[in-house]
């Protein structure tokens, strides 16, 4: 359920707003889920869900795939080293936040099974 | 405890350092910021949701006198139909900052000398460089000289509201992909004096032909009488843009060159010819180096020699190839007062090549002598404030060039000083002055604007007289069948008849130029009794007939040669076959060329050779792709070339300060024992013109061996040739590489040899007879700036293989195929 409802924020917020809500959302949901175990990879995971929830919408509407990979050729970068740094930058950034924000706890020591 | 509080810290470190690297990028890495730019929403992705145009779109421009709707077909073409002509104007501004918003600032920014408040201190030099030229300078003093009730002001201003009305609309997710790339953010507004950047911009590329500074730089080292020849003010072979009557053939009147002879610095007295030798940022490159593809083509053939009884225009200006293209194509109608059909520079408001109802029109390059440098006297080398004219000093005008980064911190100042005649340059203490006809007041965008409404070939030339630079082979044809041309633009004109040949003393108020030619001295034709026009950039005058000078060191004429050839034996033309005379592969210079390599290799008595010499034999001079001989031909005449004019290098192991035109190659080969062919590297050797020859050949045979393997598949055209279309900040996933074409350096449609990034622009053919206009064209890309878009590349196949797009031109909205239709923009006040 804390999965599900992260992805839902994460996609919600990136939505709307944009890519920086990754370490605010993170940062909230390492508060809220603490005491989960493990809190920041999951929060990791729902952040990459989203993300590539949100990639897979873009794609419905053209041909991404196509374009990702004249973007990586125009980067310098090998299409898997572009595929690398999308999933590692939401991964990175919300597993972070979401650590932080469990860190800032005191309680947070004290874990439930999620 | 302590662990925990490692790990959070640790967090917080890598969370902030992320974070900053996302929204910052790393510049000195090449990182960009990969926050905004993979943010799945608003970031590089987004580009594939704008690929497509929406079915229908109102949109609000609060200036509009009246509702305006905008029709694209399903070429990407906006057809504006609008109920006054400042409505389409902004309509138009609207559309193109849609498709081509980055495009506009790069070309502005260009033009203007401010790139570095896009892309930051990288650009300093290119800024500075057009600073010095004076691009900004001139469009600011011609913009200040417009009448404010002038309609070319009034049509910049009106674009310019489109514009803006777009720029409004921009967000973050429709934002150019570029932008996201570079972490730049879009200029805020499009002010209508832009658009006289951009003219600076194309008076740039078209008109910036030092060629006083080149043949001074060959004086110096092999005297005047050679270089005079090396860069002729006539060219040997006569096909001239204005016909001489009765003529039917190619005029040749060969001479000798003249033996290298001691330099002669007397031009640049008192200070020395270093400084001119050492002035390399100003240097052209000459011919050979560029190919021939920055030039054009355009003809016009009267209804006595085509098949529907029309006239019939063909026109394909050759300029720099690139992603998304020059050109924007567009359809613009007021009811009873504009039809016009044709293609725009993005940021400029009207049509500049294309046709109306009853006019159809289209340009090449004059390429006539309009600028000179000047040699100052200055009172302190290392910090001039005064210039010597007429015995008296004269205060230099300094202007502070500032150049700012994004974040609006300076990055850069420059001083540049103006004399009377222009901007400065000061190389090792010596300056020279730089008159240029582009920098004059001008308001060119009256005489297109007016010429969009012309009904026959003399209002349309009537409406172009207000144009000065760069100077235009125009070429006009009406539906009453007249067809005509004139080489319009600023001509100086200087004392006694004297040529801006050379650098010219700057010391006195004689060498300033007193006037510019009148148009009745122009070159020009009407109806000629051949009943065809021919430019090509080639000489307009035959000197034999008319000896006034406009220029010297002309094109190569070999695309006029064979494009005169092809009309003269045919009087039924149709358009189909005016297509493929653009594409057609025949390259003169080859033709002329070529025996010569062949006769060396049959008298070298080399027989190694053999093959070599079998290939340019059993050659038919075209440069079809599966041709082998093209390949060996241009790597042999590389070398050849290189190897002759030793001479003209400044020091051994540099490259030539200028490479004389292939047609004066062709009058050297003339001359079997010419000086010129000993290589002066081989001393006690005096090498000859077969010598030298039959070595070029079997260097570039062999070395071609080594590099594609034998005589085979790889050695055909199409796979060693090729165009190179980039994208315009050279991203390379965003261009197109290597594309085959029957085109190099002397074809009709031009390339400057393997991996050219210049060509045909645009190809525009149109038929006019006294009921119907047709008109069928190309260019290389799409109407989209968009690299996500179908729209970016979509014509550039059949660009490539010479097809053409037959124009859908409905005169008005009920006249509009449904099955054409891609999308609707409503524009209201």
């Amino acid at each position: 359920m804390f999965f599900l409802a992260a992805v839902i924020l994460f996609v919600a917020a990136e939505f709307v707003i944009g890519w920086w809500t990754l370490p605010v959302i993170g940062l909230v949901l390492g508060l809220v889920g603490a005491r989960r175990k493990g809190v920041s990879v999951q929060v990791g995971v729902a952040a990459v869900t989203a993300w590539l929830t949100l990639f897979g919408w873009t794609a419905l509407q053209g041909e991404l795939g196509i374009f990702m990979h004249s973007l990586a050729v125009s980067m310098k970068l090998a299409p898997v080293m572009l595929l690398a740094v999308i999933v590692a930058l939401p991964v990175l950034m919300a597993s972070a936040a979401a650590r932080l924000g469990a860190g800032l706890r005191p309680e947070s020591s004290a874990v439930t099974p999620s | 405890m302590a662990r925990g509080l490692v790990g959070t810290i640790g967090s917080a470190v890598t969370l902030a350092v992320t974070v900053f690297i996302c929204a910052r990028g790393v510049g000195s890495a090449g990182i960009p910021p990969f926050g905004p730019l993979l943010d799945p929403v608003q970031g590089a992705a987004a580009a594939v949701r704008y690929a497509d145009l929406p079915r229908s779109e109102a949109q609000q421009i609060t200036s509009l006198g009246a509702n305006v709707r905008v029709l694209f077909d399903t070429r990407g073409v906006p057809h504006v139909y609008a109920s006054n002509t400042r409505d389409a104007y902004r309509a138009l501004g609207y559309a193109i900052a849609r498709d081509r918003y980055f495009q506009m600032e790069l070309t502005y920014r260009a033009a203007s000398g401010t790139l570095t408040e896009l892309v930051g201190a990288r650009a300093l030099s290119l800024d500075k460089e057009a600073r010095r030229l004076g691009l900004g300078w001139a469009a600011e003093r011609k913009w200040a000289a417009l009448d404010t009730t002038s309609e070319g002001r009034r049509a910049m201003q009106a674009f310019a509201d489109g514009v803006n009305a777009y720029r409004a609309t921009m967000t973050p997710a429709s934002t150019p992909i570029e932008y996201k790339l570079l972490g730049a953010t879009p200029m805020a507004h499009w002010e209508p004096r832009y658009s006289v950047y951009l003219l600076m911009r194309m008076a740039l590329t078209l008109a910036y032909n030092p060629d006083d500074l080149r043949r001074t730089r060959v004086a110096a080292l092999v005297g005047r009488d050679a270089a005079n020849a090396l860069f002729p003010r006539n060219a040997p072979i006569q096909e001239p843009i204005q016909p001489v009557p009765g003529r039917t053939a190619p005029r040749e009147e060969w001479v000798a060159i003249p033996a290298p002879g001691a330099p002669d610095t007397s031009l640049l007295a008192p200070a020395s010819a270093a400084s001119v030798l050492e002035h390399t940022a100003l240097a052209m490159p000459g011919a050979e180096q560029t190919g021939d593809a920055l030039g054009s083509n355009n003809w016009a053939i009267a209804p006595t020699r085509t098949a529907s009884g029309g006239a019939l225009l063909s026109g394909d200006p050759h300029l720099d190839l690139s992603l998304p293209s020059i050109w924007y194509e567009a359809h613009l109608v007021v009811k009873d007062s504009l039809d016009v059909y044709g293609v725009t520079f993005p940021g400029s408001p009207t049509i500049v090549i294309g046709f109306n109802k009853d006019v159809a029109w289209t340009f090449t390059n004059t390429g006539g002598d309009v600028a000179d440098y000047f040699l100052e006297e200055v009172d302190n080398p290392t910090l001039p404030t005064k210039y010597r004219l007429d015995g008296a000093w004269q205060q230099l005008v300094p202007r502070i060039e500032t150049f700012h980064n994004p974040a609006g911190r300076q990055v850069g100042v420059d001083t540049v000083y103006y004399t009377h005649r222009g901007p400065t340059t000061n190389e090792n203490g010596r300056l020279l002055s730089f008159r240029w006809t582009a920098h004059d007041a001008s308001n060119e965008l009256d005489g297109f604007v007016a010429a969009t409404r012309a009904r026959n070939v003399q209002d349309w030339q009537q409406a172009m007289l207000p144009y000065k630079a760069p100077t235009q082979n125009m070429l006009v044809a009406d539906r009453n069948g007249t067809i005509a041309l004139r080489s319009l633009g600023e001509y100086p004109m200087r004392r006694n008849g004297e040529e801006g040949s050379y650098v010219r003393d700057g010391r006195t108020r004689a060498s300033d130029w007193i006037g510019m030619l009148p148009v009745d001295d122009m070159p020009q034709v009407m109806n000629p009794a051949q009943g065809f026009i021919v430019s090509a950039n080639q000489q307009p005058f035959d000197p034999r007939v008319v000896s006034r000078y406009i220029g010297s060191n002309w094109p190569d004429p070999w695309r006029a040669l064979r494009i005169n050839e092809i009309l003269r034996a045919d009087d039924k033309v149709t358009p189909e076959r005016v297509r493929q005379m653009q594409m057609d592969p025949l390259n003169v210079r080859a033709r002329m060329i070529a025996p010569y390599f062949v006769r060396a290799a049959e008298r070298s008595g080399n027989a190694s050779l053999g093959t070599a010499a079998k290939m340019l034999r059993d050659w038919d001079y075209r440069y079809s792709l599966p041709a082998q001989a093209p390949v060996l031909f241009e790597a042999a005449m590389k070398r050849a070339i290189a190897n002759t004019w030793d001479e003209l290098r400044a020091t051994p192991g540099t490259p030539p300060i200028a490479v004389p035109a292939s047609y004066v190659y062709l009058e050297l080969l003339r001359d079997s024992t010419s000086i010129w062919w000993d290589d002066r590297r081989t001393a006690g050797t005096t090498e000859t013109r077969d010598a030298l020859l039959a070595d070029a050949l079997a260097t570039a045979f062999d070395s071609l061996t080594v590099t594609l393997g034998p005589v085979g598949l790889p050695w055909e055209w199409g796979l060693t040739g090729g165009i190179n279309v980039r994208h315009l900040a050279n991203l390379p996933g965003f261009s197109r590489e290597h594309l085959a074409v029957t085109s190099g350096y002397g074809t009709i449609a031009p390339a400057s040899g393997a991996n050219s990034t210049h060509g045909a622009s645009w190809r525009m053919i149109v038929e006019l007879t006294k009921n119907s206009r047709t008109a069928w064209a190309i260019y290389p890309g799409g109407q989209s700036g968009n690299p996500a878009s179908r729209r970016y590349d979509d014509r550039l196949e059949k660009w490539r293989t010479g097809q053409l797009d037959s124009l859908v031109v409905p005169e008005s909205e009920a006249a509009f195929a449904q099955s054409r239709l891609l999308s609707i923009l409503e524009l209201r006040p």
